[in-house]
């Protein structure tokens, strides 16, 4: 990190490279697009390259202090769009979502994605404020107090949005018949 | 305990995170109710869901990773922000050369700052053109400075006559004064190549002149020497008519008087010009002496 703020372009690829991932990953959790999901990751790093003087590694290590602004600046962004909801989910589908590829196609690993395609469809149909503790709960597993923090809410309200959006996943999940394939 | 309460403790329950007297109450609840227990199932598999989703990340699209690359090594290596705390330095030529290159990197990639650049070097080459060309302070302008200064109207009337004096030679120095005063300079420059300088001109006016008047009197005398002969002939030719006349009357005295009361009658006789005008009138010139000796003979 100090060779990246020194303008060592490498080591800044580096970066780059290790976390890239997980970025994208958290950030298509929150909009549920692709499309979306690069360009936000794109931007969070943008932002994170802009802040490298910030990073105090005295404070904790790299990723932590990487997905923390990585989580914040998807958050900010899903609460933006939240404001004006003018693309989200789009290319989700709806309800009509089964596990035909299960019988279709042998391959473990396709299955694999497709449920998990699923369960991004499923989620993105919950309430905003309900399933930004889900995702931090269930999927970053994040503790309560890293969720208090980041949304700057009660912790008793973190607790009860965790509680209702698992439950009502659920159900969407079973509407959607998916939970029986889980 | 009721579906409700067994709902609102079900992450809990779930996490184990119950103490053990409403743990023990959740599961009474849910043997007995089986809507409970399959939501209870349901959730269960649900969290176990998404926790297999945080641990499986899917792969990132191709090509995402050097697009990030590309919009942070190259374009934004340097935020913009950085780029204009580094500008004075870039004009005053003080950029070390890492950051140099940086700069230049920077500068290649973003529009807007390569638009921000571009418009101080503009900003700077103007204020170069402005300083050049000085507008001329209005006259009025110092006495207006000083009244709203030290609150005077104006200063002595050595200070007015200075202020005014000053004016004059900078309305003198306007485009059109010095325009004239290069014609003028050029016209005397031809006249002092042609004649040396003005004296000279002059001198050699007044010559022209005199030359000119000599002529003119030339002319005139011979003018006038030309009337004076015609003059001559016509009353030579009358005296001639008058002498004849005489030959043949005694009339002569009171004709012979004639000649003295001309107005040229100074001159005794007309000087013939000619020879050969006066051949016929000579051979009676004889007579005419004779006649005037009896003239004067008979006078006293």
């Amino acid at each position: 990190m100090r060779r990246c703020r020194a303008g060592d372009s490498a080591a800044w690829e580096q970066v780059v490279h290790e976390y890239s991932r997980r970025v994208f990953n958290l950030a298509y959790r929150f909009t549920g697009r692709h499309e979306s999901a690069e360009d936000l990751t794109q931007e969070v790093f943008v932002r994170v390259y802009r802040s490298l003087d910030q990073y105090d590694p005295q404070a904790g290590d790299l990723a932590n202090w990487l997905m923390r602004l990585a989580r914040n600046l998807v958050i900010d962004d899903y609460r933006r769009r939240c404001r004006t909801p003018t693309d989200m989910g789009d290319d989700i589908g709806d309800h009509e979502y089964h596990l035909e590829s299960r019988h279709d196609a042998p391959d473990r690993g396709v299955e694999r994605f497709e449920r998990a395609k699923q369960v991004h469809a499923a989620i993105s149909k919950l309430q905003p404020d309900l399933r930004e503790c889900v995702i931090l709960r269930d999927i970053e597993e994040l503790t309560y107090q890293e969720i208090v923090d980041i949304l700057k809410i009660p912790i008793g309200t973190v607790k009860s949005r965790i509680n209702r959006g698992r439950i009502e996943l659920a159900k969407i999940l079973r509407r959607m018949k998916v939970v029986e394939t889980l | 305990m009721n579906c409700v309460k067994f709902q609102d403790s079900l992450s809990d329950y779930i996490e184990g995170a119950l103490d053990p007297r409403a743990r023990a109450e959740c599961a009474a609840h849910r043997l007995i109710c089986g809507e409970c227990r399959e939501l209870y199932n349901d959730v269960r598999v649900t969290v176990q869901a998404l926790n297999a989703l945080g641990d499986a990340d899917g792969d990132e699209p191709e090509g995402l990773r050097d697009r990030i690359i590309a919009s942070t090594t190259t374009g934004e290596m340097l935020s913009c922000g950085e780029f204009d705390k580094l500008l004075e330095r870039y004009f005053d030529g003080v950029i070390l050369a890492p950051t140099f290159q940086t700069f230049q990197s920077h500068f290649e990639n973003c529009f807007k700052c390569r638009r921000l650049l571009n418009g101080i070097e503009e900003a700077i080459g103007m204020l170069q053109e402005a300083k050049e060309t000085e507008v001329e302070v209005p006259g009025s302008l110092h006495d207006r400075i000083v009244a709203a200064t030290v609150g005077r109207v104006s200063s002595s009337w050595i200070g007015r006559a200075r202020s005014a004096l000053v004016n004059f030679g900078r309305r003198l120095m306007s485009p059109q004064v010095a325009v004239a005063a290069m014609i003028i300079a050029l016209i005397s420059l031809l006249v002092i190549s042609r004649f040396g300088s003005v004296s000279n001109l002059t001198t050699s006016a007044e010559h022209k002149v005199e030359s000119l008047v000599t002529q003119g009197h030339q002319k005139i005398n011979s003018t006038g020497a030309m009337a004076r002969y015609g003059f001559q002939r016509v009353s030579y030719g009358v005296n001639t008519f008058l002498f004849s006349g005489a030959a043949h009357s005694d009339s002569a005295p009171t004709s012979s008087s004639k000649p003295n009361g001309e107005p040229n009658g100074a001159r005794p006789t007309p000087q013939p010009q000619r020879n050969s005008d006066l051949a016929p009138e000579s051979a009676d010139s004889p007579k005419r002496d004779k006649h005037r000796t009896r003239q004067n003979q008979s006078g006293r």
